[in-house]
């Protein structure tokens, strides 16, 4: 049986962390260790397969927009009140950096705040930005004063399957979850799955 | 079975208080406010089925807020509902369907009342959209989502009075 | 004579762009997050293997550096000092989530799918079906980093990919020299047995 020491020296000539001397000792000992020796080239072989296959850099998703977003965070840190009072001041610095016309377009880019809207809207949700990272998916928002909501459409979503059923929560904070198949039913007015005898219906009408 | 597991993951993130994202040694997170969450399919079905009242406290006259900016659709069924505490410092999941849900992160109060939020709309593994977002209370967030069968799926967002 | 022209930004070494940034200047920042976003957007990738909370990892680092910029005295490399904000900030991510340890790998976290051909060197040129063959061992090996605990994992990011010595994995943890050689036998003898039958099936 091995003692965690020999399992350092197998580890350390392997990442090369022996000094000279130490190493021509395990490679003697490891060239008279038939056993050792398998194990320690079963290591060298895992090691060269996992520098092969996990490259040390990735291209990163809209990197445009990484590092745009990144100049938004830093300028609100940096003046804060005007960043949380005037919405669209850091809107305007947005275009002052670098590559962002083309991060927007792939990024989809939408800023909803509107200077006329700003002074009205102090007790309406605001969307401040949006971002989808699908390119093909735009995001308009604005507030329905007809609705008084705010509202995100999105639009160029790949729908869900028709034949997909949802399943749907009903759950409370804190509090014990359930969990149930919704009964939505197909065009032969089938339902695709049956709630639980003792769940509560969740596909209710809303109450007008 | 995947998928499941996944979902069961994000139920147990949504209670941080006892679940993986806690810190024992600091007791319950801060929380910063109450939202409800809904999914609801809009259809153009004429609204013909039989009432049944919400469990958590909707806002008032929801159908026909969302009838105002979803003309085209008659009828809006909830898919699933979910009332759900915005942790300070730790993520908040608000998820009222397996399939389609938001993660909450707070941002800190909002000048004049409300929570600044950064939101995550996710389709299963996928984000839909990431979105800064002040949210105040009892003014609704409607997010159109995807087309499903003959509707779309909404999400309705609002933070308790 | 003419002025030399300015230096381009691929040229403008660490230091000085720090030193800029360190005086506000957030256009000297945004050329080292353009320089380092790739290296540590594949850190936070290989660790918790989720492309969005990779993404917003990677950009949270670059954040939390900005604002610990002004103490930085630079005496170790820009890049070790960035990386090690990043990592503590997965490895804290990872902690929380708990992701590590808990079962069956969830091979549907692996959003990020990697070109057969881009995942090394020495493979670009490989013919379709040996290609084919590098992209699903990669995602292989993939899998079972996922499966190591966030302990086994970090450190044979650190010293595989990073290619890091044994005393700056145990300065970057920290921990000791001996814990680095533990975690790292135990997690590469974990991989083994989690690769055994990818590697018998392809002898």
């Amino acid at each position: 049986m091995k003692t965690p020491s020999e399992d350092h020296d197998l580890i350390r000539w392997l990442d090369d962390e022996l000094p000279p001397l130490e190493r021509e000792r395990f490679v003697t000992r490891m060239n008279a260790d038939p056993i050792l020796r398998g194990e320690a080239e079963a290591m060298r072989e895992l090691a060269r397969e996992l520098r092969a296959h996990l490259p040390k850099t990735l291209p990163v998703p809209h990197a445009d927009f990484f590092n745009s977003q990144i100049q938004v965070r830093i300028a609100r840190e940096e003046n804060p009140s005007r960043a949380s009072r005037t919405p669209a001041g850091s809107w305007l610095e947005w275009f002052r950096l670098p590559g962002l016309a083309l991060g927007a377009a792939a990024a989809a880019l939408v800023f909803g705040a509107t200077f006329a809207w700003q002074h009205e809207s102090l007790k309406n949700s605001l969307v401040l930005t949006t971002y989808a990272p699908d390119p093909g998916v735009t995001a308009q928002t604005w507030f329905s004063d007809d609705a008084q909501a705010t509202v995100l459409m999105l639009d160029g979503l790949e729908e869900m399957p028709a034949d997909r059923p949802l399943v749907g929560f009903l759950r409370e904070a804190n509090a014990e979850r359930q969990m149930l198949a919704v009964a939505l039913q197909n065009e032969h007015g089938t339902p695709y799955a049956r709630p639980r005898p003792d769940a509560v219906p969740l596909t209710a009408n809303l109450g007008e | 079975m995947r998928i499941l597991a996944f979902i069961c993951c994000l139920c147990a993130m949504t209670h941080p208080g006892q679940g993986i994202a806690a810190r024992p040694d600091r007791g319950q997170p801060a929380i910063e406010g109450k939202v409800w969450g809904a999914l609801i399919h809009a259809t153009a079905a004429s609204s013909d089925a039989a009432k049944t009242s919400t469990t958590a406290p909707v806002i008032r006259d929801l159908q026909q807020r969302l009838a105002k900016v979803f003309p085209e659709h008659g009828r809006f069924e909830i898919i699933g509902e979910h009332l759900q505490d915005v942790f300070r410092e730790y993520e908040s999941w608000v998820v009222p369907s397996k399939d389609i849900f938001l993660k909450v992160d707070s941002k800190g109060p909002a000048p004049g009342g409300g929570i600044n939020l950064h939101l995550q709309f996710w389709r299963d593994q996928q984000v839909l959209v990431k979105t800064d977002t002040i949210l105040k209370p009892g003014s609704p967030l409607f997010i159109g989502g995807p087309k499903w069968r003959d509707g779309r799926l909404i999400f309705v967002l609002v933070l308790q009075e | 004579m003419p002025a030399s022209p300015a230096p381009e930004p691929a040229e403008i070494p660490d230091t000085e762009l720090v030193k800029r940034s360190q005086a506000g200047d957030s256009r000297a920042f945004d050329l080292l997050v353009t320089r380092y976003r790739g290296r540590i957007y594949a850190m936070t990738y290989h660790m918790i293997q989720n492309e969005t909370e990779a993404w917003d990892l990677a950009q949270e680092a670059f954040i939390k550096a900005w604002r610990a910029l002004p103490g930085f005295k630079m005496d170790s490399a820009f890049y070790t000092w960035l990386y090690r904000i990043a990592h503590n900030g997965t490895y804290d991510w990872l902690r929380k989530k708990k992701i590590q340890g808990d079962g069956e790998f969830d091979d549907s976290r692996t959003e990020h799918k990697i070109a057969a051909g881009a995942e090394t060197a020495p493979y670009a040129d490989a013919a379709p079906d040996e290609a084919l063959k590098n992209a699903e061992l990669g995602e292989k090996i993939r899998a079972a980093i996922a499966q190591l605990s966030a302990d086994h994992r970090q450190v044979i990011i650190m010293r595989e990919i990073e290619g890091m010595a044994y005393d700056e994995i145990a300065a970057a943890i920290p921990c000791s020299i001996g814990t680095v050689m533990s975690r790292l036998f135990y997690a590469r003898k974990k991989l083994q047995e989690l690769l055994k039958d990818t590697y018998e099936n392809a002898k």
